[in-house]
């Protein structure tokens, strides 16, 4: 038993050392890139993390992060939830700019990766182009899924957030005009991403999976004022897939719809989502759907939320069902620290895709800014 | 309202005043219109001190902005002449924090919180500076030319290096 104990806590004191290795890879990284630009340009630092610990309580497994899989067991782990990031943003002169944004997940093994590196050109007050990498505005929470401090939960609904691409190499354009007190967002984007051994699609066929979206279109547009926002998102493009070497899919078309209210009354939170993606030739009908409440009290936000993904078995005999409720507490400790504890209990009603079955899991957290 | 309240409670006082001992009422009218009249007089004087003001350095070129200008600028949202280059909260007083949101953000303190945050890390958006001590907020300002930030009319009043860009609310 003690041996076991030992064990355990070799492996906790492994994976934190590994985190604080690439942690200071990125403050390397971080160094160097503002040593070489600090003397054309203006640097502006910034940045987010979550560390959060958490395990199953019920079942086996519970699969919080589909994107990255991160995936807590009976142990406790750091691993699948944390999460730190840091943002640069270079003027280059008045009107133009350079964003990179590094993010390091422990369920990638704290590897670094790029959620955003792109060119910023200011046309005008209203309007925008960047030109790079950017994360793919697909759900509500896609542009700031890494976030955890811009949200009460410890991570966005995993129901909805299931999808294998996430970011996208392209043109976006954004038009952000004056309208009272309104603000209001339009966003045209198209671009394409290429992943190598996608990490869920590996992860749930076992295999090396190769996916590629491209001729990526798509539109958000956002309005909003301190009580409501509103947001509608479209996106359609062409998918190519390859499972272990084996082209199994290609020029395949494929659309995404989403539309998302959230309300902010009196000390109520009303947040809702649901979306739809179709791929035909595959026969693939996915709706998520997300309905959340709760209630600010002082510094205290207690929440509850439902959230499901529905895949109606198809000719092809592929079917996922799985819908999750949530139960939890954000605490803002102070205006740049949040703490949270949060409950979430997983029915997985697949039968031809089960993704990892029932489970009940806890989760705690601080998210931070910076 | 204030005033016809006043009006109305006033004439009460008139009808109880004729049907009191004289003396009695006189002095119980007395007590009551000294109390109307500090009311009256204090609640002009927290109107003076609830009046906000944008300020910028002396040496400053910033001049008048829509108040709409000033809620995109406090967004991160670049300004249409581009001159006001920075944003500052200014968190050394409360209550102007408060007003500040209220009448020119139109918002709440989390909701403007989560607005920053988002804007930030999904459009490159720069951090808006918070500064919690009133001498902090007009020393950046006199080093920080295109910089604005507000504060209590008063308060502005009483410092000799900075200059009212205009009223706020």
């Amino acid at each position: 038993m003690t041996i076991f104990y030992y064990q355990k806590l070799k492996q906790h004191i492994t994976g934190v050392i590994v985190l604080f290795k690439k942690i200071n890879v990125l403050m390397l990284f971080i160094v160097l890139l503002s040593y070489e630009t600090i003397s054309l340009a203006d640097i502006n630092l910034s940045g987010y993390g979550s560390i959060v610990a958490g395990r199953v309580i019920s079942g086996d497994e519970f699969l919080s992060d589909y994107p990255n899989t991160g995936i807590y067991d009976n142990d406790i782990s750091f691993s699948p939830d944390t999460t730190i990031g840091v943002q640069l943003i270079a003027d280059l002169d008045d009107s133009l700019e350079f964003v990179i944004q590094a993010v390091s997940n422990g369920a990638t093994d704290y590897d670094i990766d790029l959620d955003w590196a792109y060119i910023n050109y200011q046309l005008n007050t209203e309007l925008t182009i960047q030109a790079g990498r950017k994360r793919l505005p697909l759900y509500y929470y896609s542009d700031f899924f890494n976030v955890g401090y811009a949200y009460y939960w410890i991570r966005p609904p995993a129901d909805n957030y299931t999808w294998q691409i996430s970011h996208y190499n392209g043109l976006s354009l954004q038009y952000q005009p004056y309208i009272g007190e309104w603000d209001v967002l339009l966003n045209l984007y198209a671009g394409r991403e290429d992943s190598n051994d996608n990490k869920l699609l590996s992860f749930l066929s076992g295999v090396p999976v190769d996916e590629t979206w491209k001729n990526m279109v798509g539109i958000v547009t956002e309005v909003s004022k301190d009580w409501l926002e509103f947001r509608a998102t479209f996106m359609q493009g062409q998918l190519d897939r390859s499972v272990s070497g084996v082209v199994t899919a290609q020029n395949v078309k494929q659309r995404f719809s989403g539309i998302s209210v959230n309300l902010y009354l009196y000390k109520f939170i009303i947040l809702s989502e649901y979306n739809q993606y179709v791929r035909e030739a595959s026969d693939i009908h996915v709706d998520t759907r997300m309905l959340s409440l709760a209630y600010q009290l002082g510094a205290f936000t207690p929440h509850v939320t439902r959230s499901a993904l529905n895949q109606k078995e198809n000719k092809f005999g592929g079917d996922e069902d799985h819908n999750t409720i949530s139960i939890g507490l954000r605490w803002d400790y102070n205006k740049k620290t949040a703490i949270k504890v949060q409950f979430d209990r997983v029915q997985d009603k697949g039968v031809a895709i089960p993704i990892l079955e029932d489970s009940d899991a806890v989760s705690v957290g601080v998210d931070f800014v910076f | 309202m204030l005033f016809l309240s006043e009006l109305i409670l006033f004439s009460r006082l008139t009808f109880f005043k004729e049907n009191m001992n004289k003396r009695m009422s006189i002095s119980v009218l007395n007590t009551v219109l000294v109390l109307m009249l500090t009311y009256t007089v204090s609640a002009f004087a927290s109107t003076e001190k609830s009046v906000g003001v944008l300020v910028a350095a002396d040496s400053s070129p910033v001049h008048k902005i829509s108040i709409l200008e000033i809620r995109r600028l406090y967004l991160g949202l670049p300004s249409s002449d581009g001159l006001i280059k920075e944003t500052v909260i200014n968190l050394a007083d409360p209550v102007a924090y408060k007003n500040f949101l209220k009448n020119v953000m139109h918002m709440t303190d989390s909701g403007y919180r989560r607005k920053i945050v988002k804007r930030i890390f999904r459009q490159g958006g720069r951090k808006v500076n918070e500064i919690q001590n009133i001498a902090e907020i007009v020393s950046y300002l006199e080093e920080h030319p295109y910089a604005v930030s507000f504060m209590a009319e008063e308060t502005a009043r009483k410092t000799k290096t900075i200059k009212v860009v205009q009223v706020l609310w």
